[in-house]
């Protein structure tokens, strides 16, 4: 499990100090789904990404499984965000000249010593229901699709905890909706999954919610 | 991430971008293809003029006039003449000249040779019997200068075997008749074509006469104490070890002769093959390395061109190394694939490098220089010497962009652009 006991983030934007979070704690449990919400500003992105490991907090502890992360070097991150972590992003972030195949293998590539790559990438392909798509490229495919392909990317790894910033932002409603069916069947198979979301249906469809204002928790936490 | 990985990444991302990985390459071909070709002229160079040295015999010491005070080449060249046929007589005596074999006055001068229509302008050299030795020629067709031609002052000429072409064709030119400043000689002897340059001046090109009749009549030209002047002369000695002994001597013998005191700098230079030999290798040794400077020039702004892409490349696929990075790549993967991309570039560069520089300095020997036939010399050690250089560039340019991308922060990385 993951707990963050009052996470504090600074930004220097030139001389100015942006404080983004202010003393956030919270925990999330194995085979959580949790939906984060809030206004634009309100620090929910740079939760996700401390959350994800992408960065540190400036003050704060954070500990997965027990383990302060904070004691780790940039390689043990790598390492901790290749094998238990997966990202999905609001524009999903995929390798525009490589094939749907390559970019979900991309993982694997970095895990070292795994065998069966592509393999493994087909079934990730297929558990997102791209099985058929696997050698076009994402400028061949529709946002949905896209969407999807960053999908088993995460997957691939079979990590503990899936990241997702508004998997739906840039996608239609159809496509939004069967992103968000998805991840609630991901949920199902026992997957701990945390989501930023601008829209209250998805968020109330989530086990749990918090709110975050001016990088505080004002609903939800802990 | 194995090597493996990385290179099939490294391989990928440059064949995304072919025409780009191509143009890189390009300043890499052309850096490595200028120096192989530009130091095969340079080798070439010093080759043929060895060859034509090594081709005088280890046993010869020349003689040269030499102005009082300079030294080096400065010296040798545009001096009074200070040598005479006398000096030449002086040295052929054995009791004076230790191990002295022979000595070949040396009368050199500039005139038209016209043989029925043809007319050239070319060497016309005096000299005596023993310059055929001494120089390492042969006949191919007559006989040489004799003894008694020196002595009788004939009117008898030997021809050089380009000369021979260029005056008579494929026709023997032996008792057939040549005109020198008017007057009539027989020719009496072809050489065998020597090839090869002293100076820029072909060893082929040449009329001899003896050197009685160079100066009775054609060329008068007199030492300040009177004496039949020679541009040099050219003592053989009996064996290789005896060369520096008999140099001693010659300075001996021709001091004397020219009654220089003993605070005086001598009025000549007594220079050994060997001396010339490894003179002249310095100087193309020189031309050599200046040559593979100047294309090594262009490999530098090639290794730059590298350095320059492989930014711009960095910049650009910043976003690539963002979401690399989030899935788990390392900074050594991130350093590790934009190592091997310009690894690969220069590698690949190079090879194409090698070939378009072998191609070139073939083509090089193709072409003529001064009217000479002319070989440039590939030789591994020029070879290994571009490549390494080639490949150093490379990696120190890819070095600095690969650190840049490695060091990339993730989250940067991820929103950049």
């Amino acid at each position: 499990m993951i707990e963050l006991e009052n996470i504090t983030k600074v930004y220097r934007m030139g001389k100015v100090a942006v404080n983004a979070l202010r003393g956030v704690s919270l925990a999330i449990g194995e085979g959580e789904m949790l939906a984060i919400i809030g206004a634009s500003g309100s620090g929910k992105s740079t939760l996700l990404n401390i959350i994800g490991l992408l960065d540190r907090p400036t003050v704060g502890r954070y500990l997965f499984n027990g383990t302060d992360t904070s004691e780790l070097n940039d390689n043990q991150l790598a390492e901790l965000r290749n094998k238990k972590y997966g990202f999905v992003f609001q524009d999903f972030n995929l390798l525009p000249r490589a094939t749907a195949l390559s970019n979900v293998e991309l993982p694997l590539i970095y895990s070292g010593g795994v065998s069966r790559k592509k393999e493994l990438a087909q079934e990730a392909l297929a558990q997102v229901g791209l099985a058929g798509r696997a050698h076009h490229r994402p400028n061949e495919m529709s946002g949905g699709e896209q969407q999807r392909v960053a999908i088993a990317r995460a997957l691939v790894n079979d990590p503990w905890l899936i990241l997702a910033d508004e998997p739906t932002g840039n996608l239609d409603t159809k496509s939004g909706a069967d992103i968000m069916a998805i991840f609630h069947k991901l949920h199902q198979s026992g997957k701990t999954i945390v989501l930023i979301t601008h829209e209250p249906d998805i968020a109330a469809r989530a086990q749990r919610t918090i709110r975050l204002q001016d990088g505080r928790i004002i609903a939800g936490g802990v | 991430m194995g090597f493996k990985d990385s290179l099939t990444t490294a391989l990928k991302s440059l064949a995304a971008n072919k025409l780009r990985s191509a143009l890189t390459m390009l300043g890499i071909i052309i850096g490595v293809a200028a120096v192989i070709g530009l130091m095969s002229i340079g080798r070439g160079v010093e080759a043929s003029i060895t060859s034509t040295l090594e081709g005088l015999g280890s046993n010869a010491i020349y003689v040269i006039p030499q102005t009082p005070g300079a030294t080096g080449f400065g010296g040798l060249t545009g001096s009074m003449p200070t040598l005479s046929v006398d000096d030449a007589e002086a040295l052929a005596d054995p009791s004076r000249v230790r191990a002295v074999a022979s000595v070949a006055p040396v009368g050199s001068n500039y005139a038209d040779v016209i043989a029925g229509s043809e007319s050239i302008t070319t060497s016309i050299t005096g000299t005596t019997p023993a310059y055929m030795g001494a120089m390492g020629y042969s006949l191919v067709s007559g006989q040489f200068i004799s003894e008694r031609n020196v002595t009788h002052r004939d009117m008898v000429a030997v021809l050089g075997d380009k000369t021979a072409r260029d005056l008579f064709g494929e026709a023997d030119p032996v008792g057939q008749k040549v005109k020198i400043k008017g007057r009539r000689f027989t020719v009496v002897g072809v050489l065998a074509a020597k090839g090869g340059a002293m100076m820029g001046i072909s060893q082929d090109e040449m009329v001899l006469v003896p050197i009685t009749t160079y100066h009775s009549r054609l060329f008068t030209q007199r030492t300040a104490s009177g004496e039949d002047a020679v541009q040099s002369i050219i003592v053989e000695v009996t064996s290789a070890e005896s060369v520096n002994g008999a140099i001693l001597d010659i300075e001996d013998v021709l001091r004397q002769r020219h009654r220089l005191g003993s605070g005086d700098e001598d009025d000549f230079a007594a220079i050994s093959q060997e001396q010339i030999l490894s003179t002249v290798q310095q100087i193309t040794g020189v031309l050599t390395l200046l040559l593979g400077a100047i294309a090594g020039i262009s490999l530098l702004v090639g290794g730059i061109g590298i350095m320059n892409i492989m930014l711009v490349s960095v910049t650009e696929r910043t976003r690539e190394i963002g979401i690399r990075k989030a899935v788990g790549a390392k900074r050594r993967d991130i350093l590790r694939q934009f190592l091997l991309e310009a690894a690969v570039i220069s590698l690949v560069g190079s090879a194409v490098g090698i070939a378009a520089g072998v191609i070139m300095a073939r083509l090089f020997s193709r072409l003529s220089f001064a009217g000479e036939a002319f070989t440039t010399v590939v030789s591994a050690d020029i070879i290994i010497l571009a490549i390494s250089v080639a490949i150093f560039i490379g990696l120190v340019s890819g070095i600095y962009p690969a650190l840049r991308a490695a060091r990339l922060n993730p989250i940067d990385a991820l929103h950049y652009g």
